[in-house]
């Protein structure tokens, strides 16, 4: 054949383009012995037992977010405690969040130490404690940044009660003892890469969410509070950190990078 | 000495000569079954028509490594509205393909993440050996506190990397970008293990395509394996269909050119072998009006197909597809010799057939001579292809000789109708030419030649050449367009030239790879190339592994402590991370470990190891979107371990070396062909004999040039054709001395019958058999009106 096929490259690479995103499934690979013995579920993974037993189906979840005051803005704070078992204690952060329908999602720790990301339509910024800046496509990007992509997106998804979203990534269980009680919803992913990464999601909330919690398999725990969330609409200060003229600013998203060695896209 | 050949044949009986023609058939058809019986095949690979380029063993071995990769692999993409529906048909074919494809279709995946993980398992216990370029700059810059830094960001981050398991054994996050560094990103996404690209579909409404890759087991260019594999996808998309009549499927991979190539080959064979066979029949039919040549001529044309298919499969063990389109034209050739038997029958209806046979046994024989160095000029290209057709043509040709000779005696010695009004035709068609000459006056002449030599030097000086053979062999649209769209989704596309790094030994060889790899991303950066593939982000040298163990001693020997304390991990954790980083000392990735493990066996083929008739270590790097080859061999002439690897390039300057050579030969031809008539005519007739083909070849060179077509190898092996016909016209003219007008019908059938069968040939899709045609029209119509003249030059000269 002369004609040229494209041919074994393609194959290489989008076998490899999955590689990254198994990065986070380095608990269960062989040479972690040490953290295998972590069959013991921690106790808040326990809790949630019960929750994983109920699967129900796109229209319970319709009824729920018709419960949730949902709105075009958002704003709030948030508190994260994170325990991993390596850790001599657990690390604590708070920060607060904006989020609007249209214009995307602002994600700023402030303690211990600042750290923002933000989400708009198919780009990520990551701006860390010293400025430094990565951005990413949400699309086109199995990276290490697949997962980072995760929360925005489920928050955004959640915040905006995007169903379609939610339905393409994960199965839904739903703990709703009546219609004005707290609810516990219940997320496995269907993605088997992300489903080895964080095996269960937990949702908590009543009209509006109140928590959200990562259960990895090891036993390793992130818990998520939000308080204080406002619906009013956003101020021009607001508005301009999520405004696109923002991003664009901020310099273009990277580009797929083929090449050997080539440095991550940074600005400062 | 032909005239003594002549008259022995005609002491032996009919019956005598017809035996030995039946045991020569029936040796045929034994040979024939026996071949059919061990499995000869029909191929249908278009390379194998492609001329052989010598290359030294190691080129020899990747350039087979690369087809392999590009000739066995398909790509489907299955297009929808959303995205569950896409994902839903490539896992119903990804099923259907593994419960019906056993054994004809393999490695059948989408997104592999099997292969991620073996990735992983492979690299993990190389960690300590493992920077990317950037953190080696920062440890070997002292600055651990920026690295300490990013981790604890990491930590911190709920839905980063940074778990228990991957803290307890690479506490600083190093080894995630590492392994990060193996993929390069793309414009595909992964949902539930299955590859998506989105395309815009109308209205500026987005589509989303699933793409499912498979291997094909044997050659796509072989017909009951393309069959085989064709029928299991055509089912696959059936069942698909039934359930979801929305999708659009689109697919891509030499299997759907190679199965559009046998298609039209096969309805070519069909309807150009049909029209050509029944196109000779009425030219009997209207000639003789009888059913006894018709008959005859059946039997001549079958036995010299039958002769032309089993010498070839005998010489070559298989029969290429195209040599059948090619041989079809056998018919019109083989068929000339039953034209001159019956032409000159019906001239001389008191004759017998033996007593015909003898008065044309010269003729028939100088002509046979001369079209069997034709052909073997053509068997000279080095094509396996045309090297078929010349053994096909050539033996197809004999066997209607011998036919003639041995069979004719004893099968065609019925009478015929009387047939002077055809014959009257002819002669008057003679002697209109006759009376033509004889009113030209030397002015005219002059003139004549004069507009003749102008014109041609006119279309001779425009006509230019194309060897590319890439522009030989085009798909139709239905193939060509879907692969395009599946081919742009995918965007990490090769094209078939790749860079080969040598070296003499395996540390040498990666070490070259190192060096390239700045320059692979520089050609990128200067958009000389859309992307590159190398093995050297795979396979680090050792010195560079031995480089980077030694600066993580920064982390794990001298500050280990300060580094746990930072990031607030467990004490615990020190002794062991210590010992760890000790016992990992000297423990490199190489790559006979790598390419054997499940990681690394995706990328054997791009590996070569020395082997018996080579000492070098090879790597190829693939190369995809290049924007001009000439500029980028440049651009890598400064490595003397890298060589651009360009076999459609190659083949095509082969193919322009061979073009001329032929046209060389055709000359060496016409030469030989006067030297052997002038055992037999005066040098005079014998160089105007060759002058009629001679002057046909530049004519048709010339109309070809005023057509502004490209000349082509192909248009020349048409030439040498041209010159075997031809000559045949003129012999008979030559032979025929005073009464010329049965060999006038004669020649008229015969160029009658071949452009017949060749000008269809000229109505082919496949462009070479269209060269090819579109050639041999044009030069037998010339032949046919200049050969005449050699009549009325031995009328006039004698």
């Amino acid at each position: 054949m002369i004609n040229i096929q494209f041919g074994s490259r393609g194959q290489f690479s989008s076998t490899l383009l999955l590689l990254s995103a198994l990065l986070l499934t380095l608990v269960g690979s062989p040479a972690l012995a040490n953290t295998s013995e972590s069959s013991v579920v921690s106790s808040q993974a326990a809790k949630f037992e019960a929750l994983f037993q109920s699967e129900v189906n796109n229209q319970e979840i319709e009824k729920l977010s018709k419960r949730l005051e949902l709105n075009q803005h958002a704003r709030g704070k948030f508190t994260q405690y994170r325990s991993l078992k390596v850790l001599k204690k657990p690390l604590i952060s708070k920060g607060s969040f904006i989020f609007d329908a249209q214009l995307g999602l602002v994600w700023s720790q402030e303690a211990p130490f600042k750290s923002t990301l933000i989400l708009k339509d198919d780009a990520l910024i990551q701006i860390d404690s010293s400025g430094k800046q990565q951005v990413s496509q949400t699309r086109g990007n199995q990276g290490a940044g697949a997962l980072a992509q995760t929360l925005p997106i489920l928050l955004k998804a959640l915040l905006g009660g995007e169903l379609q979203t939610l339905d393409e990534h994960f199965s839904f269980y739903l703990l709703a003892p009546d219609s004005q009680a707290p609810w516990t919803l219940g997320l496995i992913p269907k993605d088997p890469l992300l489903l080895k990464a964080i095996p269960q999601m937990i949702l908590e909330g009543s009209s509006q969410i109140s928590a959200l919690t990562l259960v990895s398999a090891n036993g390793d725990t992130s818990r998520i509070e939000f308080e204080a969330i406002n619906n009013g609409p956003l101020t021009e200060a607001e508005l301009e950190l999520v405004s696109p003229d923002f991003i664009q600013q901020q310099g273009k998203p990277s580009q797929a990078t083929t090449e050997p060695e080539r440095k991550p896209k940074q600005a400062s | 000495m032909i005239d003594k050949l002549a008259a022995l044949l005609g002491q032996y009986s009919a019956k005598f000569k017809f035996s030995i023609w039946l045991i020569m058939m029936s040796l045929i058809v034994i040979i024939g079954c026996s071949l059919w019986q061990g499995g000869t095949r029909i191929q249908s690979d278009i390379l194998a028509m492609l001329p052989n380029v010598q290359q030294d063993p190691l080129t020899d071995i990747a350039l087979s490594r690369v087809e392999e990769q590009l000739s066995n692999s398909i790509y489907l993409g299955f297009v929808a509205d959303n995205q569950a529906q896409a994902i839903q048909a490539a896992q119903g074919v990804m099923t259907q393909l593994n419960e019906q494809g056993k054994g004809i279709f393999v490695d059948i995946k989408s997104a592999d993440i099997n292969q991620a993980e073996s990735l992983n398992n492979y690299y993990f216990p190389y960690r300590f050996s493992l920077l990317t370029p950037d953190q080696a700059h920062t440890l070997e810059s002292g600055k651990l506190d920026s690295l300490i830094d990013q981790a604890q960001q990491q930590i911190y981050n709920a839905f980063s990397y940074a778990s228990s398991g991957l803290l307890a054994n690479d506490p600083l996050l190093l080894y995630p970008q590492n392994l990060q560094a193996l993929a390069p990103q793309q414009a595909l996404e992964v949902h539930q293990g299955i590859l998506i690209a989105r395309l815009p579909g109308v209205d500026s409404r987005e589509r989303v395509a699933a793409i499912v890759m498979a291997k094909g087991v044997g050659s796509a260019f072989n017909p009951k394996v393309q069959d085989r594999q064709i029928a299991v996808l055509t089912q696959a998309f059936e069942h698909l269909a039934r359930q979801d009549t929305e999708i659009e499927i689109l697919r891509a991979g030499a299997l759907f050119h190679a199965a559009a190539a046998t298609q039209l080959a096969k309805s070519e064979v069909t309807s150009l072998g049909l029209a050509s066979l029944l196109g000779a029949c009425l030219l009997v039919w209207l000639a003789f009006r009888s059913l006894m040549p018709l008959t005859i001529a059946l039997l001549t044309i079958t036995t010299s197909m039958l002769v032309a298919v089993v010498m070839t499969s005998w010489v070559f063990a298989e029969l290429h597809l195209l040599t059948l389109v090619f041989g079809t034209s056998l018919i019109g050739i083989a068929i000339d010799y039953s034209f001159h038997f019956y032409c000159e029958r019906l001239n001389k209806p008191d004759a017998s057939a033996t007593q015909v046979i003898q008065h044309i046994f010269p003729a028939i024989t100088l002509a046979l001579i001369t079209s069997v160095l034709a052909y073997s000029s053509i068997g000279f290209a080095p094509f396996p292809g045309m090297q078929q057709v010349a053994v096909f043509c050539a033996s197809g040709l004999m066997s209607a000789y011998i036919t003639l000779v041995l069979a004719y005696p004893l099968l065609a010695s019925g009478s015929l109708p009387k047939g002077e009004q055809r014959l009257k035709l002819a002669d008057r068609y003679l002697q209109s030419i006759d009376s033509l000459l004889i009113k030209l006056t030397p002015k005219g002449l002059i003139l004549i030649i004069i507009l003749c030599l102008s014109v041609s030097s006119f279309g001779m000086l425009r006509l230019t050449s194309d060897d590319d053979i890439r522009n030989l062999q085009q798909s139709p649209p239905e193939v060509q367009v879907p692969e395009n769209t599946l081919r742009a989704l995918l965007s990490g596309g090769t094209d078939n030239q790749f860079l080969l790094v040598r070296g003499d030994s395996e540390q040498a060889l990666l070490q070259h790879l190192e060096d390239l790899a700045p320059r692979l991303n520089h050609a990128v950066n200067q958009q000389l190339i859309g992307n590159s593939f190398s093995l050297s982000k795979y396979l680090p040298s050792h010195d560079r592994q031995a480089r980077n163990y030694r600066l993580q001693g920064e982390i794990y020997q001298q500050n280990l402590i300060q580094v746990i304390d930072t990031l607030g991990l467990d004490d615990a954790l020190a002794p062991k991370l210590k010992h760890a980083y000790l016992a990992a000392k000297g423990h490199y990735i190489d790559a006979s470990s790598f390419l054997a493990s499940p990681a690394g066996k995706l990328f054997a083929p791009l590996w070569i190891l020395p082997s018996s008739g080579q000492e070098e270590f090879g790597a190829l790097v693939l190369l995809g979107g290049i924007a001009d080859i000439d500029t980028l061999s440049h651009f890598f002439a400064d490595f003397p371990h890298v060589q651009l690897v360009d076999k459609v390039g190659d083949i095509s300057k082969v193919m322009g070396k061979y073009r001329q050579l032929t046209l060389i030969l055709l000359a060496v031809a016409m030469l030989a062909a006067t030297l052997i008539f002038c055992s037999r005519f005066s040098i005079k007739l014998a160089c105007l004999v060759v002058a009629v083909p001679a002057l046909s070849a530049i004519f048709t060179l010339a109309t070809l040039g005023i057509m502004g077509a490209s000349l082509t190898l192909f248009h020349s092996l048409a030439l040498i054709l041209v010159f075997g016909i031809g000559v045949d016209h003129s012999v008979f003219f030559a032979e025929s001395k005073q009464e010329s007008r049965g060999v006038m019908m004669a020649v008229f059938m015969s160029a009658s019958s071949t452009i017949l069968a060749f000008g269809l040939l000229a109505f082919s899709s496949t462009p070479a058999i269209h060269f090819f045609g579109l050639t041999l029209l044009i030069g037998i119509s010339f032949t046919f009106m200049l050969s005449p003249f050699i009549q009325t030059f031995t009328r006039t000269v004698k």
